[in-house]
């Protein structure tokens, strides 16, 4: 049982190849990326949204569209190895989440709109995390590789499973991926907790 | 085991979502560094509960808000009795706490689970559980966080309280490092009022420490209790010892001693010392260390480690944090009076004075008053739009009467719903007067009360109640602006002064009001649109919109309406819902409409200006409005704004920082008002008020955006080029982080972290941020680049490029042969 690849059948998986797969044209593909890691995304993008961004625009579609675009727009960015398109995702649900705050941009202001809108209704998460601690988390796994980065994403970000994540991150087992999860978050608490 | 192992099986536990006793971990580290590395792998498992917290949200929930429910509802989690549980917000070793929604009061609460450990565990039954959080939720002070209500549902006991929004002090702490005397001795002073109201009702507190103070953006500090507080005659019989935070705990508490409310004021100490210099007070890495600095103080005298501390908050905190029983020996009361002291101190001391003292002038005695949105006592809390929106009215309506001051109602419409008592209120408005109100409407009958207080003692000027009905809504409300405003006069420039006649006041109160139509019903729709509109959202905007229109049917003579209406499509166009310049097309002819039925209405004369600045470019038409509805309404902040960031765009620096003063008057709470006036005085050169507002609106508003990125290039500019680096980290707007990090890099000669961070601007957002691209290109001296990218800020039409003739980032192309033809191209050439 151990030491050994127990993959999920395949059109479970967010491999590479069904990311090609699906920006080929192949629906099936398509489908299975989109009910596969969709939820997931929505559910944690959901909780990045600031209150007053949220009703702008639906959680789901925003990721829905991002996740589309990103899979057009695979010619133009090079897919470095295996992961790559989720870190890939995230960061453009990230900027789309910006985008979402940028009528509260710097002058000329949007007349009216109360000065206060973009500090009174954080995101859930920063109201139960606080704003400082997320900064200092996205800076830090900044200085992650990417592979540590995608690891952490899927497993303290979207809760996979260590076996779906040994599939996607090409593990040989669910021990395997599970102490890469653990030494990348031990890298990233100590790169924390040093002022990083 | 070795710290190493702790370190990875902690992280296992992380990764794995296992539970873990952190606060016995923490207890337990022995190094430095591997306390540091627990507490962020402590913060990692909050992320990781919350990431996972959400993904076991259940599938087919409705997302989005529904109308009715409130704009920061997050898809529940589950349920607990009548309440929707959120979020998690936080675990503790006494239970964890929730925010959840009460569908019946229609507000967030959070909800604290109680844990209740069996007695052979050493841990106390359900029942005195209970009967502890009954004691405090019988405690009702600001300072204290205040419970609603206990009970248990599916066999869970748990009790709620109210939700606080704000930084705890721990984390202000971690992000500003020591905090300034003044705010240290008046969040000091709230925390010894809420301990002497614990010690009242027979609590001790027995965890106070800065991750347990909350503050509000209003300045309030609240002493939350997610320890939970213990009855004295519980704890002396069987409370579990040991419990609570070392650091904070006095020698007598470490050695076992049970906890008193003089160890609360110990740990008072501790909090305010450590929030003063920064640093916690002991370096002990261990109990057995710890007992023994604790018994004998800190090492370094506090007065050497802030030598700029008043004397009186320096011996306050030293004498609450004497080691011996005896010495500790006074109250919350005398520590509290310590406080008061040393705040006197600090707002005496000009050096020391907040910030607002130098970037406002000492005003006139003018006649200035501020109106509080008025509380509904309808049984409808729908009907606090006719509150809201009448106390609103009242406010335009003084705005525009010449001589009176009026808070804005940005800062005005924050105190809502605070128990901040007169004085607090009217200090923060900058103002002499209060009017402050309730209303009760039933079907068409209306009771409105009304009170015209004196900040400076309470004194009450002047009350009344009306009864009437909705078809007088318009003579009740000038019969109020009437008589405040002849209370005003007489009470603040004697009896005799000019403008108390009643013929005169009634004319003035009348040309004020002008623009509202003749119809009692449209009148409230034109309130409850504007209530949706002020509210933002896409959808509120758009509810907005139909009930505005639904007012103008009913009386398209409603002038304020169609102002109203044009603001409402303004906004759709800043935020680009929709087909763009269909909405700018729709504002303008809103505006127009407004403008033909009052043809000197300010609030549509600003409208229509900032129209022509913000989509028309065409400047001088833009001053034309703003010049007349300045001329019309002295008092409008929104107006003084607009009008000082034009004079900014034309390069009159002078006059815009004087308009923009005169805004803050009005508006002294504005955090935008503050960050645009920081920006001005920067490219005014400066730098020293530039630095000086724009701290002030970071106090307002840590987490606005483009406040810290811009403070990053005003010390950049005075050579503090580690401050500016620190700053430009902490601008929480990737895009604005980018830019400031591109050029506080090329000036420090870190040319490859200049060039990765400009890559990344340019790379991730060329669409939308043309004009900050050039910024950065043109302040590392890339004019070719810079050109080129205020060409597609132009052909993008961006808003950026308002700021292009005064902008200092910008100068190294001021002899370059194409920056004036740009600046004719935009119409901005002398």
């Amino acid at each position: 049982m151990l030491g050994r690849s127990e993959q999920p059948s395949s059109d479970l998986m967010i491999t590479g190849d069904l990311v090609k797969r699906a920006k080929d044209g192949d629906e099936r593909a398509m489908d299975a990326l989109m009910a596969r890691y969709r939820p997931r995304l929505e559910r944690w993008a959901s909780g990045r949204l600031p209150g007053y961004a949220r009703s702008l625009l639906d959680t789901g579609d925003l990721v829905q569209e991002t996740l589309l675009r990103a899979i057009e727009g695979l010619d133009a960015i090079e897919v470095r190895g295996p992961g790559f398109f989720q870190a890939y995702v995230r960061q453009a649900v990230l900027n789309r989440i910006r985008d979402q705050v940028r009528w509260a941009r710097r002058r000329p202001g949007p007349d009216g709109v109360p000065e206060t809108v973009e500090d009174a209704n954080p995101s859930p998460l920063e109201s139960a995390i606080g704003a400082d601690l997320i900064e200092r988390y996205e800076a830090a796994l900044t200085r992650l590789s990417e592979d540590e980065r995608q690891l952490l994403h899927l497993r303290i970000e979207l809760d996979f499973d260590y076996e779906e994540i040994a599939a996607v991150m090409g593990r040989n087992s669910r021990d395997a991926a599970r102490m890469a999860v653990q030494r990348a978050l031990r890298k990233l608490a100590e790169i924390m907790g040093h002022g990083a | 085991m070795e710290p190493e192992d702790r370190l990875d099986e902690l992280a296992g536990s992380v990764v794995d979502g296992a539970p873990v006793d952190w606060d016995g971990v923490e207890t337990r580290a022995e190094l430095d560094d591997e306390s540091r590395s627990i507490r962020a792998l402590r913060d990692l498992s909050r992320i990781a509960a919350f990431n996972r917290a959400l993904q076991s949200t259940r599938p087919g929930l409705p997302r989005g808000a529904a109308p009715g429910t409130p704009l920061t509802a997050s898809p529940a989690i589950g349920q607990w009795g009548p309440f929707t549980l959120l979020e998690p917000v936080g675990a503790g070793a006494t239970g964890e706490v929730w925010r959840a929604w009460d569908a019946s009061l229609q507000r967030d609460v959070a909800i604290k689970f109680l844990q209740a450990k069996a007695a052979s565990d050493g841990g106390v039954s359900p029942t005195l559980l209970l009967e502890e959080a009954r004691a405090v939720a019988r405690v009702r002070h600001p300072g204290v966080v205040t419970v609603y209500g206990i009970a248990e549902h599916d066999g869970r006991a748990g009790m709620w309280m109210e939700f606080l929004r704000g930084p705890t002090l721990a984390s202000e702490i971690d992000r500003r490092g020591g905090l300034p005397a003044r705010d240290v001795a008046r969040i000091g002073l709230q925390l010894t009022e809420a301990l002497d109201a614990l010690e009242r009702a027979g609590l001790v507190h027995r965890d106070l420490k800065p991750a347990n103070v909350v503050l509000e953006s209003d300045g309030r500090a609240v002493l939350t209790d997610f320890g939970l507080g213990w009855r004295r005659s519980l704890l002396d019989e069987n409370a579990p010892r040991g419990l609570g935070t070392p650091l904070f705990m006095t020698p007598g508490l470490l050695a076992g001693d049970p906890p008193t409310p003089r160890s609360d004021i110990y740990a008072l100490g501790v909090t305010l010392r450590w929030a003063l210099t920064g640093r916690p007070p002991f370096r002990a890495r261990s109990l057995e260390e710890l007992k023994v600095e604790a018994a004998g103080g800190p090492a370094v005298a506090l007065a050497k480690e802030a030598p700029g501390a008043p004397d009186a908050l320096v011996s306050a905190i030293e004498r609450a944090m004497d080691g011996s029983a005896e010495a500790r020996h006074f109250t919350a009361r005398e520590f509290g009076d310590l406080l008061r002291f040393a705040l006197d101190e600090t707002e005496t001391d000009p050096g020391r004075a907040a910030p607002r003292a130098h970037a406002l002038p000492p005003s006139a005695p003018v006649l200035s008053i501020a109106v509080l949105p008025f509380v509904n006592h309808s049984r409808d809390e729908e009907e606090e739009y006719f509150s809201d929106g009448l106390a609103d009215e009242l406010l335009n309506v003084l705005a525009k009467i010449r001589g009176v001051r009026v808070a804005s109602r940005t800062s005005s419409f924050l105190f809502k719903g605070t128990s901040d008592d007169v004085a607090t209120i009217g200090r923060k408005l900058n103002v002499a007067t209060l009017l402050e109100g309730g209303v009760r409407r039933s079907g068409k009958r209306i009771r409105i009360s009304v009170r015209l207080v004196k900040v400076v003692d309470g004194y009450q000027l002047w009350s009344e109640t009306y009864d009437r009905t909705l078809d007088d809504i318009f003579a009740l409300q000038d019969d109020i602006a009437q008589s405040a405003l002849k209370e005003l006069r007489t009470a603040l420039l004697g009896a005799d002064a000019a403008g108390t006649a009643d013929a005169d006041v009634k004319a003035e109160v009348a040309a004020a009001a002008r623009g509202r139509g003749e119809s009692g019903e449209a009148h409230r729709l034109f309130l409850q649109g504007r209530h949706f509109v002020d509210r933002g959202s896409r959808e509120y905007t758009t509810k907005g919109i139909e009930f505005l229109q639904r007012a103008l049917e009913l009386d398209p003579t409603h002038a304020l309406a169609w102002s109203e209406l044009s603001r409402a499509r303004m906004n759709e166009a800043n935020a680009g819902w929709g087909s763009v310049e269909d909405a700018v097309a729709r504002a303008r002819a809103a505006a127009e409409r407004a403008l033909a039925l009052v043809p000197d209405l300010p609030d549509a004369l600003a409208r229509l200006g900032s129209l022509k600045k913000n989509w028309d470019w065409d400047w001088r038409g833009a001053e034309a409005c703003y010049r007349r509805a300045l001329e019309l309404a002295p008092g409008s902040a929104v107006v003084l704004d607009g009008a000082g960031v034009l004079a900014e765009t034309l390069g009159r620096l002078d006059e815009a920082i004087e308009l923009m003063r005169r805004a803050l008057e009005k508006d002294p709470l504005s955090a935008g008002g503050y960050s645009n006036i920081g920006v001005t005085y920067h490219a005014a050169g400066r730098l020293r008020e530039a630095e000086e507002a724009t701290r002030r609106a970071i106090e307002l508003a840590p987490q606005r955006i483009v406040i810290h990125s811009s403070l990053a290039l005003i010390l950049l500019d005075q050579g503090r080029w580690d401050e500016a680096l620190q700053e430009a980290n902490r601008e929480p707007e990737e895009v604005f982080r980018l830019w400031a990090l591109a050029i506080v890099h090329h000036a420090a000669g870190r040319r490859r972290e200049s060039d990765d961070a400009m890559q990344a601007l340019v790379a991730g957002y060329a669409e939308g941020w043309a004009y900050q691209a050039a910024e950065a290109y043109a302040a590392r001296g890339q004019s070719d680049e810079a050109f080129h990218w205020l060409e597609s800020a132009y052909a993008q039409r961006d808003a950026g490029l308002s700021y292009l003739k005064p902008d200092p980032l910008l100068r190294s192309l001021h002899g370059d042969p194409r920056w004036p033809v740009l600046l004719a191209k935009l119409g901005l050439a002398e």
